[in-house]
């Protein structure tokens, strides 16, 4: 109803702030499973496996969710796939579900598994 | 005829559940497969256009725990508990069995988070980019939450009771449904609106106050045209709230989200019409006298509505949000609002990853309320998964 004098002078510094810190940031890496695997030289298969996971798990939750999981054996993933593939909305289809669980296998136990 | 229904998924579920818990094998321990999972998030509230905004909301340092035990007993079966501390106290967040039949067909039974709307999917602090929710979900962080009694309905809104829901996968994108009965909001007898501390107060046993499951359900269709992931959802949910079953509810919402590469665009809209109690003499309750038909009006209507853009870089996210409520209706005697009240918000926003599924978020806010003083509030907090 009423704007105060002293709202102004915050939405200004907090505009200029924010320009700011997106240009310093502009041109930054990206993060992600699909990065991790390009960086590490992964066959294009698997960087495409990767790409997919990352589209349909940033789809809820930051791509770290994934990254900082709890897994013990690459088992742990298939449940863990299945589950969210299974949460409304998440766009996984039972196709993608074997190529995601492919990329977060390699991503955590690389040639162990 | 909901009642009867009631008793009959009451007592066939979990015959159901402990059948396809023998087909598939369940019940041999070292198949058991445990999941531990939980976020924090310490946000701190300040609000430099008040000298003391105490008791406008709950400002300075507020604590957001979760803690979640899921448990696979075997491929169909599952278990979920989850452990709460905000605001509100210690509180189950969720705890509940899935029962998988089929992609298509999965019934939940126990204490969980009914499906209404697109945001109480991504609910939790780590999930969700901001340090507070949109208005239509807020839980206690918006400015004048006392004189508003909050948004539509809380998010995540936590309720006992069965869900069925399932996923249709087709080639060209996925439908996915769900209907479900819980015991719904609750409030005392002569109530105006839910009150939403009884409403999930763990010292009334979560125990349903009108002996009436409330209702609803969701659909949502998720296409993948090219680059972009579209998906449009539809929801409501309706039953009573008052312990005598006269104070009748209904909440409808639409909601739409649009992924382009990194870019994220969501919306929803929801509205609630609430019925409220007149009690003996609505002439000295209320602040507005009747209508022209010199009847009092014994419902209210609230809408809500949140548009926001987020887009990574790097490790910064860039957050823009626009939302609002609005609310139309009488108003007891003592309260602020009028007739119709209003408040737009508009919020900026950045979270940057520290390390590992660590984040710091801060955010600007302009509130702009139709019966107060426009604020502005700052947040600035730290939230991580582990």
């Amino acid at each position: 109803m009423t704007t105060s004098a002293n709202v102004l002078p915050w939405c200004a510094g907090a505009l200029v702030a924010a320009i700011l810190i997106a240009l310093g940031c502009a041109g930054a890496e990206p993060r992600g499973l699909a990065p991790a695997a390009r960086q590490a030289g992964a066959a294009p298969s698997l960087q495409r496996a990767c790409e997919l996971a990352d589209r349909r798990c940033a789809r809820c939750h930051p791509i770290d969710r994934v990254l900082t999981a709890h897994v013990s054996g690459p088992e742990d993933w298939s449940s863990y796939v299945r589950r969210m593939r299974l949460t409304p909305g998440s766009g996984i289809s039972k196709s993608e579900e074997p190529v995601i669980v492919r990329c977060l296998v390699q991503h955590s136990f690389g040639d162990r598994q | 005829m909901r009642r009867s229904a009631a008793l009959f998924l009451v007592v066939s579920l979990p015959l159901a559940l402990a059948a396809a818990a023998q087909r598939t094998g369940a019940a041999q321990p070292g198949r058991f497969r445990h999941n531990f999972a939980g976020s924090v998030q310490i946000d701190y509230l300040m609000v430099p256009t008040e000298r003391v905004a105490a008791d406008q909301s709950f400002d300075g340092a507020t604590v957001e725990l979760s803690l979640k035990l899921a448990v696979d007993f075997g491929d169909r079966v599952s278990a979920n508990v989850k452990m709460c501390v905000a605001c509100h106290g210690l509180e189950v967040g969720m705890a509940f069995f899935d029962l998988r039949i089929a992609d298509e067909l999965n019934v939940r039974v126990g204490r969980f988070t009914p499906a209404l709307g697109s945001f109480p999917l991504r609910h939790d602090p780590a999930n969700h980019r901001t340090s507070d929710k949109p208005l239509p979900y807020d839980m206690g962080r918006m400015l004048r939450l006392r004189e508003w009694n909050l948004g539509i309905l809380p998010a995540p809104w936590v309720d006992n009771g069965v869900e069925v829901s399932g996923t249709l996968f087709g080639d060209v994108g996925q439908l996915d449904y769900a209907v479900y009965g819980v015991g719904g909001p609750k409030a005392g007898a002569d109530a105006v609106d839910f009150d939403f501390i009884q409403s999930r107060s763990a010292d009334r046993y979560y125990l349903d106050n009108n002996s009436e499951p409330s209702v609803g359900a969701r659909v949502a269709g998720t296409l993948e045209p090219g680059p972009l992931i579209l998906s449009v959802g539809a929801s409501a949910m309706t039953g009573r709230y008052d312990p005598d079953r006269r104070l009748s509810f209904f909440i409808a919402g639409v909601d739409l989200a649009l992924q382009i590469g990194e870019l994220q665009l969501r919306s929803e809209y929801l509205v609630r019409r609430t019925e409220m109690s007149l009690g003996e003499d609505p002439e000295a309750r209320f602040r507005y006298g009747p209508g022209e038909d010199g009847e009092f009006g014994n419902f209210t209507v609230r809408d809500g509505f949140y548009g926001e853009v987020e887009h990574p870089l790097g490790d910064l996210e860039l957050i823009g949000r626009f939302d609002g409520l609005r609310r139309s209706g009488n108003v007891l005697a003592t309260s602020p609002l009028r007739f119709e009240s209003t408040v737009l918000r508009y919020t900026a926003a950045l979270a940057y990853r520290v390390m590992g599924g660590l984040r710091v978020k801060s955010s600007v806010e302009l509130y702009d309320f139709s019966d107060f003083e426009d604020e502005i509030a700052l947040h600035l907090g730290i939230a991580g998964s582990f």
